[in-house]
């Protein structure tokens, strides 16, 4: 019996380790799937049915052979060589694209993201061969083709740049294109984007440049940022304003961007600046988002000395928007004192020269300490040249002192210009000498 | 109980638990293989399958409603710097045409109740506004009145360009519904120095649609504004696709209502674009269609010359071939100015792809040709030439007029004007 029950035992023992590694398998397995299924829902197909084998696969698309493909891709060409050719003779003719014309377009672009990389070269050669299309509208359609393959595939995509180099040339639009489709292949494989660029730089030296390979840093940055970081080195990457400001907008979900702002983390004492201009641009892309969601994820990044310093430098109004009060307040609660009246002093007054009803109402309802004076200083000092009453209201609020008095100096010099009585009378009440 | 027992259960319930797992899994695996063939005939297909499937909108075109919330996860997917799932936007684009305006506007409603980031819904929300924009502009105004004044670029950009849609389809419905929207104080200005960008914007989109129907009142509402903010209707982006036809419309209301020093600047918001369209070829007819008068056409020439070279950089590099064209072209513009206009474009020009060390090599072979100073004097006189003191030191010694060689060299022996970039303070 002692010997049956060690054997069932074993048994059990043996059932829960092979469970275990099942669990781990069946876990991934159905990460991919709800991966499948989410992005197959996105597409518009019923994906319980397809997951079912209630749906065959689309028989068309099956039965296509390439000449069949091909065909397509050159009929296609014919419209699309008109549209392009339409479009020119609208612009020529001052007409703006009417809604028939804007969704053919449309129809169009659709269809040609639909093309794979053998009829995208049936379209680059009937571009070529057409008489229709200037030089330029050509470089544009082919540019535009193959950008809509690199987001699906990127490889293919940059195969397809490098067997059309004659025709791109060292064009700008081309270096956009390039770099968004080596971006795109970073992402999902930054090694395989490395080597294109090893393998390709020298042949297009004058496309290959910064931009490209800023593009390849941010595009790892999504799938692995400690990895991104490090290629700023080995890619040679000097501009790190460039860099920070292409990590900061390839990172969009707050996940991402966590998992960046703690590679930047073990890299600041390596490279101080990048993680600084890294995170100056970071804030920006945040304000865009809204306050609500900027200062939920702020909340958990935790930013303190240095990392906010550059935060906080990188606010700007024009990002902040209809938040820059509420902005104002998170920057309160947390610039030190010795930073505090200069970043207030900026905000309020961008803001003021903006929206002057707006920032004053914030200004009257914050409560009194040093944010509110900083405000009220700025406020004045940015109203005074327009409204030098209003002005000397707000500056009389603030307590006497040396800001106090500068404040008051300028805003008689300010009135002076507007109205040399009411200057003369504001410059009696407070003592100043003419 | 037998001893063979438990072992027994042991491996049955072995069986049946890992079993089940493995048949869970095989069946994953199984389902995720068809729905990756699905997905790659989906994106290699040519039909036009609904690329955004399927509740709540309802559509009266037979194919299925849209998923505005699998449409906002696309759209998300593509970020600043990307280009997204272009191909499906596209195909919803071409669907929303097929929606008419009142389903337009449901379709806005089903996405204002989605909880969706903000700048998801913002990107959504501006795709439908361009299709409504064009199938009932009023309606697009009047849903959005609140962007009006944002300071979303897009967003103010699309409202005032279907404004200007609907004053060129129907001018007094346009206008009529403007001036009370003014009279209720819907473009105040919100800024200290009184303009209001929203107003401007609008005016300038009225005042480009009546150029072609009705100049007069277009003139009268230019006038009606303060004499401070004329200038910057013109500087709206509403006058670039200017119809033809109307160039000397367009030049009788610059000439009458701006001052002298502010229409070149004016003139140029038109044709900054044309010379990018059209070439020199459409600035000369514009120039001819204006009656322009020889300092306008010295001007303009100069403005053409400067953006026909950024548009050859921007493929590749200015070579002599190009700058003869250039110069030939301002000849027959301006002739007694052609050398300095030629220098000036060279020098001041923003030129991405030929160093200034080329240009200098170009200068001075003209010159070694024609013994010209102004193209000297015009080229150094550019703010680059402070950043290349040697280079340009060079050049300037070649100035046959002594007093203007001493002024150029003494211009150049000041310090040299850091480059325009912004650098942030380290973090450390």
């Amino acid at each position: 019996m002692k010997a049956s029950l060690l054997l069932t035992a074993l048994i059990l023992a043996a059932t829960g380790l092979l469970g275990w590694q099942q669990q781990e398998t069946l876990t991934r397995v159905r990460e991919i799937h709800q991966s499948a299924i989410a992005e197959a829902r996105a597409l518009g197909l019923a994906a319980d049915d397809i997951a079912a084998g209630k749906l065959p696969l689309p028989a068309k698309r099956a039965r296509e052979d390439a000449a069949d493909r091909s065909a397509a891709a050159k009929a296609f060409s014919a419209e699309l060589i008109a549209l392009a050719a339409d479009m020119k003779a609208r612009e020529e003719a001052g007409e703006t694209l009417d809604a028939p014309m804007q969704k053919r377009i449309a129809e169009l672009l659709g269809t040609l993201g639909d093309f794979d990389p053998a009829q995208i070269k049936v379209l680059i050669a009937e571009l070529r061969a057409s008489d229709t299309l200037d030089r330029e509208m050509r470089r544009g359609i082919v540019g535009l083709a193959i950008m809509t393959l690199a987001d699906r595939q990127p490889e293919s995509a940059l195969a397809l740049f490098t067997e059309t180099s004659d025709l791109v040339e060292a064009e700008g639009m081309m270096q956009h294109v390039l770099a968004q489709s080596i971006g795109k292949l970073a992402e999902s494989n930054p090694t395989a984007a490395l080597e294109w660029l090893r393998t390709h730089g020298k042949k297009f030296p004058d496309l290959v440049g910064d931009s490209t390979r800023v593009a390849v840093v941010a595009g790892a940055a999504k799938l692995d940022p400690k990895l991104a970081l490090g290629l700023v080195d080995e890619l040679d990457l000097d501009n790190k304003n460039e860099v920070g400001s292409r990590l900061a907008t390839a990172v969009t979900t707050a996940e991402e961007r966590s998992a960046l702002l703690a590679a930047l983390r073990g890299v600041v004492e390596q490279k101080p600046e990048l993680v600084g201009t890294t995170l100056y641009s970071l804030a920006s892309e945040l304000a865009r988002d809204g306050f609500e969601a900027a200062s939920s994820w702020l909340d958990s990044a935790q930013l303190e000395g240095p990392e906010l310093e550059r935060f906080i430098g990188g606010l700007n109004q024009h990002a902040m928007g209809d938040d820059t009060g509420k902005w104002l307040d998170w920057m309160g609660d947390r610039l030190p004192p010795d930073q505090r009246a200069e970043k207030i002093g900026q905000v309020v007054g961008a803001w003021t020269r903006r929206d002057h009803r707006a920032a004053g109402e914030w200004i009257r309802q914050a409560a009194d300490g040093p944010l509110k004076e900083s405000a009220i200083a700025s406020y004045a000092g940015t109203v005074a040249p327009y409204e030098p009453a209003a002005a000397a209201q707000w500056a009389l609020t603030l307590p006497a002192g040396e800001r106090r008095t500068e404040l008051i100096e300028q805003i008689h010099e300010e009135w002076k210009k507007k109205d040399e009585a009411a200057a003369a009378d504001f410059a009696q009440e407070q003592g100043l000498t003419e | 109980m037998k001893p063979f027992v438990p072992p027994i259960a042991a491996l049955v319930f072995a069986a049946t638990w890992l079993g089940a797992r493995q048949h869970s899994i095989t069946t994953l695996e199984r389902e995720t293989v068809l729905l990756r063939d699905h997905l790659a005939a989906a994106r290699t297909t040519s039909d036009d399958a609904p690329a955004t499937p399927r509740r709540d909108t309802p559509h009266h075109d037979g194919k299925e409603p849209i998923d505005w919330q699998a449409v906002a996860a696309i759209a998300a997917r593509g970020n600043q710097h990307g280009i997204g799932d272009m191909r499906e936007m596209m195909k919803l684009r071409a669907r929303l045409f097929d929606l008419s305006g009142p389903e337009l506007l449901a379709a806005l409603d089903e996405i204002a109740a989605l909880d969706l980031p903000d700048n998801a819904r913002r990107e959504l929300e501006q795709m439908l506004l361009g299709v409504l924009a064009e199938k009932d502009p009023q309606a697009a105004l009047e849903r959005f009145d609140d962007r009006i004044h944002g300071n979303e670029g897009g967003f103010a950009w699309q409202l005032a360009s279907a404004f200007q849609r609907w004053a060129g389809s129907d001018p007094a419905a346009a206008l009529a519904w403007f001036d009370a929207r003014i009279a209720a104080g819907d473009f105040e200005s919100k800024s200290l120095d009184g303009k209001s960008q929203a107003r401007l914007r609008f005016e300038a989109s009225l005042v480009a649609a009546l150029l072609a129907t009705d100049p007069a009142t277009a003139g009268r509402r230019l006038a009606a504004l303060p004499a401070d903010q004329r200038p910057d209707l013109f500087q709206q982006g509403m006058f670039m696709n200017l119809k033809p036809g109307t160039e000397k419309a367009f030049a009788d209301l610059v000439r009458e209502h701006l001052p002298s020093d502010q229409q070149a600047q004016a003139f140029s918001s038109l044709t900054s674009m044309m010379v990018l369209q059209g070439g020199f070829e459409k600035i000369g007819k514009f120039l001819d269609d204006i009656d322009a008068d020889p300092e306008e056409r010295a001007t303009l020439a100069k403005q053409a010359a400067g953006g026909q070279l950024q548009k050859i950089s921007r493929s590749g590099k200015i070579d002599r071939q190009a700058v003869d064209e250039l110069r030939g072209w301002i000849a027959t513009q301006a002739p007694d100015a052609a050398d300095r206009i030629t220098g000036e474009s060279l020098g001041e020009a923003w030129i991405q792809r030929t160093s200034f060390a080329d240009r200098a090599g170009i200068i001075g072979e003209l010159h070694a040709e024609s013994g010209s100073d102004d193209l000297l004097i015009g080229f150094l006189s550019g703010h680059e030439s402070t950043r290349h003191p040697e280079l340009a030191r060079a050049l300037a010694e070649k100035i046959g007029d002594e007093v203007k060689r001493a002024e150029i060299l003494a211009t150049l022996s000041q310090q040299p004007e850091p480059a325009p970039t912004i650098r942030p303070t380290p973090l450390r």
